[in-house]
């Protein structure tokens, strides 16, 4: 949910637009270098780890690139692009959900010295390294829900699972992470 | 603590801490994103010249690859005069009389090296052949006839003989060019008549249905030079290169301003194809509006078509009909228009158009009617149907599929 403000001021923007349309790489290098930080994050959130958070920021960008002269100037760029990251995430989820096996939340990882005051001493790091470590399942509805505000409904549709599982699922979630912040869980790495 | 955190908090803890976070790329990221679209730009190079490498390919091969040997009706007239009047022929009967025969050369295609009749043996034949002489002299000392009538017309000592020529090297079909026929070069002029099909997915937006139903009038002039190779018995490829150019005229609309490519206010023109930015005369905020006057809209394209044929032939006059792909390049794009203001006399301008591909792939049918009016020249009449593959532009609410019927003329060398 990035705000306008994070968006290149709007001529130059169309400038770089035109540009990429017309294959000029110096435009998509630019428009790379500004949103791909920010971009990465988000694809960090639905990965498993910081290599494949990086092929889906590669591949959301050469979709972008490809289907730029798509884009309407009715929303804000950065959301055009997150929505597209989104996508490629979700579309190698879905390549892979026929191959993943169910994870047991098995001891792994120790939080146990975090202990009392783990809220607090997590920073951004161990945060995205707690999303990471969810099941792919439950990584997805997590993500879905709580940062791009989709109902279950709308997850259910885009996972193809049932709304129940969707809401069981982040249910599930919510408990691992409780429970791995807690310090009181060893979680599978 | 964390069992005090309930749902809403940790949905809170992880939303607001991880939002508006940044991280550097580790891996070359944009390195292996440059690569990737490189590979893509030479995939489209290669597409583009795929026809042309095709159709140079299938020449040089069929140039020095092993020659096909056919048949070639031809009719042989006999100038023998000694009073055989056709009769049928008998097994193992010799015409008595040597019999002269000429072949016009416009009736064969390709060298001629060597003779042979079907059913006839020939003792001898005379070395006069000769490749650029207007006819083929050969002196036939006597033809025997080996088999009794198979073939209907095979007379011996008839004036004319209804035969069959067994092809020579290199030969091309009759068809196309009479003389030495493999290889012809045709400079066209085509008048077309132009429509555009649409797809509108933003019916409400400013530039959506308005545009076609704006839409006047569309035509199309093609100049270009195309080559042709015979491959086989009847059967021509074609290539070439052809210049073309577009004018799509609309009548008087909404121009509704925006920001343009330069982060100015200007107004957008759009024709079927494409927009231009008109500059504001005065201050203008975005959204507001503007009516122009009669708009045209003018594409210039360099087009690299490939396409096969095949031929029939009678006597001088040859038809072809065939179907092929064409690759467009778009050299210049225009939109020329004024706004229509009745208290004062706006000039016309010409704006760039923009939202248009640089590339495009179309489809054509063409029927030509060739008229051999020399060993070495002839002229043609051309009808061609060309049909956009995909639409021709991008980055606009619609989507244009151009499609044309055009007739034309052509001078045509045979080599």
């Amino acid at each position: 949910m990035l705000d306008k403000s994070f968006d290149i001021a709007n001529q130059d923007l169309q400038k770089l637009i035109h540009g990429c349309v017309a294959g000029d790489r110096t435009s998509q290098r630019e428009i790379y270098d500004w949103y791909a930080p920010r971009m990465l994050m988000l694809c960090l959130r639905y990965a498993k780890d910081g290599q494949e958070a990086e092929e889906i920021l590669q591949d959301g960008f050469l979709q972008m690139y490809r289907r730029i002269g798509q884009y309407k100037s009715i929303g804000s760029f950065s959301s055009w692009l997150r929505k597209i990251m989104i996508n490629t995430a979700l579309m190698r989820y879905r390549g892979k959900a026929s191959r993943l096996r169910v994870i047991a939340l098995t001891p792994g990882l120790d939080f146990s010295s975090s202990r009392e005051d783990s809220f607090d001493r997590l920073g951004e790091q161990e945060l995205i390294r707690l999303i990471q470590t969810l099941p792919p399942a439950y990584r997805m509805v997590f993500n879905l829900y709580v940062f791009e505000g989709l109902k279950h409904r709308e997850i259910a549709q885009l996972l193809n699972i049932s709304e129940g599982t969707s809401k069981s699922n982040l249910s599930d979630a919510r408990a691992f992470l409780r429970r791995a912040l807690a310090g009181n869980l060893k979680v599978a790495k | 603590m964390p069992e005090s955190y309930d749902e809403d908090n940790i949905d809170s803890l992880f939303r607001e801490s991880l939002r508006y976070g940044e991280r550097t790329p580790v891996s070359p990221v944009w390195s292996n994103i440059e690569a990737e679209l490189n590979k893509g730009r030479r995939r489209r190079l290669l597409l583009w010249w795929l026809p042309v490498f095709a159709a140079v390919a299938v020449i040089v091969i069929l140039k020095i690859g092993p020659s096909s040997k056919g048949s070639v009706p031809i009719r042989l007239q006999s100038s023998d005069r000694a009073g055989n009047m056709g009769r049928p022929s008998t097994p193992g009967e010799r015409n008595p009389v040597a019999t002269q025969v000429r072949i016009d050369q416009h009736m064969l295609s390709g060298r001629m090296r060597h003779l042979s009749i079907p059913g006839q043996y020939l003792p001898a034949m005379d070395n006069s052949i000769s490749d650029r002489s207007d006819s083929y002299s050969l002196r036939l000392p006597g033809l025997v006839n080996t088999s009794p009538g198979d073939r209907p017309g095979i007379w011996i000592g008839k004036p004319v003989f209804n035969t069959r020529l067994a092809a020579p090297a290199r030969q091309g079909p009759p068809g196309i060019n009479r003389r030495h026929s493999t290889f012809t070069l045709t400079a066209y002029l085509s008048q077309e008549l132009a429509a555009y099909s649409l797809a509108d997915h933003d019916s409400t937006g400013p530039s959506g249905r308005e545009i076609e139903k704006r839409q006047n009038s569309s035509f199309s002039t093609s100049v270009g030079l195309l080559a042709a190779y015979s491959f086989a018995h009847n059967w021509v490829i074609e290539s070439g290169v052809g210049l073309s150019r577009s004018l799509s005229v609309a009548n008087s609309g909404k121009a509704v301003a925006v920001k343009d490519n330069t982060g100015n206010v200007s107004y957008q023109v759009n024709t079927v194809t494409g927009y231009g930015y008109l500059a504001s005369p005065g201050a203008a905020n975005i959204g507001d509006s503007v009516t122009t006057g009669k708009t045209t809209g003018t594409l210039d394209y360099v087009s690299i078509p490939f396409a096969a044929s095949r031929s029939w032939s009678k006597k001088r006059i040859t038809f072809l009909a065939g179907a092929g792909i064409s690759t467009n390049f778009l050299t210049r794009a225009t939109v020329q228009t004024s706004l229509a203001d009745p208290t004062s006399n706006n000039p016309t301008k010409e704006l760039t158009q923009y939202g248009l591909k640089k590339v495009t792939f179309g489809m054509l049918l063409k029927g030509e009617l060739r008229y051999q009016f020399s060993p070495s020249y002839a002229f043609s009449m051309l009808a061609t149907f060309k049909s956009s593959v995909g639409p021709v532009n991008t980055h606009t609410s619609y989507r244009t599929y151009p499609y044309n019927l055009g007739f034309g003329i052509g001078f045509t060398r045979i080599f």
